[in-house]
């Protein structure tokens, strides 16, 4: 149905793909694999038609024996769906009614078959509860769950899903990968799958592919990825929280939280969507208004600006692209050494993250790991004893969690992240802190199953 | 009633305040609209503005104290502008309550074409998005020991603001425009709706009875 024949594309100078070959047939299930930039999501675009009149290309990309860009887009569309990374950029409609009639409605089908369609795709990706619910309302997974619906109801022959669980918890990211079985066995839809976290799927597959560096290579199996174990010799108490408590209006979010943390700890925070994990570090940063105590080195930090309480804590959010201020990469990893007029050593961390030969490029012009090791050092520049991390591996490969966490460790310091990758848990945090329903466990090193 | 007859009842009711000068026909319809807004969200929801009331109030007295002319010309004066206030504000956010998404399908279904009909429905999509992402940049602010204080820092937060939600958002707009193209969005001049929406009896009557009232009154003031 598919094939690629010796494809080669560039944005600007280098080549993105180089010499690809891919054949999908009716019915395939193909698993793509490789690390971030290896060029999985141009392959993606350049199969759906989306990568005309932009670049340069070598080769062919054909859909049933015609070159993909000798179609209308409209045309390919309806037989080549795809699913986005993160579902919040891909649902334009404020209804999951509306939502799911969209591409209906677009293609002039009439009212009864768009409600059988949406009835149909509805009951494949088990979310018939959500039906005309306000879009805004949904959790993460819900919104992965309506995103794929939508593309189903188009019925098309193939679905490319890029990337879709790297928003999502483990038991959610466990959902959706149920949700790309059913719909590979319940119709006769072949199911393209970009991943990094491929060590579920890859079971179901019948062909998996490995870029690298814009090569793809068709392989039987994958090696699955390791962490050194690192674990740091424990220093003295500095952090100590008793009682904490939240509420949002009536709703109780942290419930009596109680425990110390000792330097040199990397404690991970693991736990569902919405149990309270964001929340609990927000406490730490005094964002919040919170009852109890929070005690660092042995100070309450309740009536602390929350911008004073940041030279001794850095925090990094979940998206790169929101705690980035200034116009080149040097300016931004000064930004808070400046704003605290602390010295530092900003080139050694340039240099530690690669950052260097970008100086002075803008940073938004970075790519999403680039920006997230300018986060890291931007924070580290000042050297702050206590770090908080929140989902900081969101969408980073291997290779990048294991730069980061080297970097991280190599001061004195106590982290605090949440994270949902047991791997990276069990290789490098002291314990875990499990939250469920905004009370907490806490386990000796990272030992969390996502479904028992 | 349809959304659409209430936003048509809105701008109508809006051009009347200004119609007319007679402070007692402006105090009749401003009271209207606080009755109605009394009825449909109840007293509670009318105390929980005290910003505008005590705005309006501020808005009377600057007019009343910089004004120049007799007193009851001051007063009356003042008084119109703080009634046409009172009259907008409320039953604009009486409408505000209406569903949004219900309001852009009606346009679409009255024949505003669906390209202009979806902006409607894209921006109500983006605002609690911005909303959402100006409260984390504005976090991340202060844990880089950015607080706001001073004409300095409102400066530097306009600035440190500024840049990140547009590169944000631009992202997004890239996403959306693939994720719309991806279903076909454009692709004919007209397209199926699948939503039910209702023009029924009553907001015929509603939309004739407007504009009646609209004719009367501009009959009664100009002719």
């Amino acid at each position: 149905m598919i094939k690629i024949e010796n494809f080669s594309y560039r944005y600007e100078k280098d080549w993105v793909l180089k010499d690809v070959n891919l054949e999908i047939k009716e019915g395939d299930f193909v698993l793509i694999a490789g690390k971030s930039g290896s060029g999985k999501s141009t392959l993606a675009l350049a199969i759906s038609g989306f990568l005309r009149g932009k670049g340069k290309k070598k080769g062919n990309v054909l859909f049933k024996g015609k070159n993909t860009d000798d179609y209308e887009l409209f045309d390919l569309a309806k037989s080549i769906g795809v699913v986005q990374q993160d579902p919040e950029n891909q649902i334009c409609t404020l209804n999951v009614t509306d939502e799911l009639s969209f591409a209906l409605e677009n293609m002039c089908l009439d009212k009864r078959e768009i409600e059988r369609r949406i009835k149909w795709a509805l009951s494949i990706v088990g979310a018939e509860n959500l039906e005309d619910r306000d879009t805004f309302s949904l959790s993460g997974g819900e919104k992965q769950k309506i995103a794929i619906a939508s593309i189903l109801a188009m019925k098309p022959e193939v679905i490319i899903f890029d990337e879709p669980t790297s928003n999502l918890d483990p038991k959610v990211t466990l959902d959706i990968f149920d949700v790309i079985k059913k719909i590979r066995k319940k119709s006769d839809i072949a199911v393209i799958v970009i991943e990094h976290k491929w060590e579920y799927i890859m079971k179901y597959v019948n062909k998996i592919a490995l870029m690298e560096n814009g090569r793809l290579e068709l392989v039987k199996t994958l090696q699955p990825l390791e962490y050194k174990k690192t674990q740091r010799k424990t220093g003295k108490k500095i952090l100590e929280i008793k009682n904490l408590e939240f509420s949002y209006g009536n709703r109780k979010v942290l419930k009596d939280i109680t425990f110390e943390a000792y330097e040199n700890e990397v404690i991970g925070i693991m736990g569902e969507n919405g149990t309270g994990k964001t929340t609990f570090l927000m406490c730490l940063m005094n964002y919040l208004d919170y009852s109890g105590k929070i005690l660092m080195n042995g100070n309450e930090i309740k009536n602390k600006k929350t911008s004073k309480i940041a030279r001794a804590v850095g925090f990094i959010f979940q998206n790169p692209n929101h705690q980035i201020f200034e116009s080149s990469v040097l300016r931004e990893a000064e930004f808070a050494l400046k704003n605290f007029k602390k010295q530092g050593d900003i080139n050694y961390l340039l240099k530690k993250s690669d950052l260097k030969k970008y100086e002075n490029k803008n940073p938004f012009r970075l790519s999403y790991g680039e920006k997230r090791r300018l986060n890291i050092i931007s924070i580290l520049s000042y050297d702050p004893k206590i770090i908080l991390l929140d989902e900081p591996f969101i969408g980073q490969d291997h290779e990048n969690v294991k730069k980061i966490m080297e970097m991280l460790l190599e001061k004195n310091n106590l982290i605090l992240m949440v994270l949902h990758d047991f791997k990276i848990a069990e290789s490098y945090c002291s314990r875990t802190i499990l939250f469920e329903d905004g009370k907490i466990k806490i386990a000796k090193g990272g030992k969390y199953e996502p479904r028992d | 009633m349809n959304p659409v007859t209430k936003f048509l009842i809105l701008i109508i009711y809006c051009i009347l305040l200004f119609l007319f000068h007679n402070i007692f026909i402006i105090a009749f319809l401003c009271f209207l609209s606080l009755f109605i807004f009394y009825l449909n969200l109840g007293f509670s929801e009318i105390k929980k503005r005290k910003l505008i009331l005590t705005f309006s109030f501020f808005i009377l007295i600057v007019n009343f104290v910089f004004l120049k002319g007799d007193i009851y010309e001051k007063l009356e004066f003042s008084l119109r502008m703080v009634l046409r206030f009172l009259g907008i504000v409320f039953s604009g956010i009486l409408f505000s309550k209406n569903d949004p998404n219900e309001f852009a399908y009606s346009l679409m279904k009255i024949g505003v074409p669906y390209r202009y009909g979806f902006t409607l429905v894209f921006t109500f999509r983006l605002v609690p998005l911005f909303d959402f992402e100006s409260n984390i940049i504005r976090k991340a602010q202060r844990a880089r020991g950015i607080e706001l204080e001073g004409v300095k820092n409102i400066l530097n937060f306009v600035r440190y603001t500024f840049f990140p939600l547009l590169y944000s958002a631009l992202e997004r707009v890239d996403s959306f425009t693939q994720s719309m193209e991806g279903r076909c969005f454009g692709i004919y001049k007209t397209r199926t709706f699948y939503r039910e929406i209702n023009f029924d009896k009553k907001d015929y009557l509603m939309t004739a009875a407007i504009f009646i009232i609209l004719a009367f009154s501009i009959y009664w003031r100009y002719l």
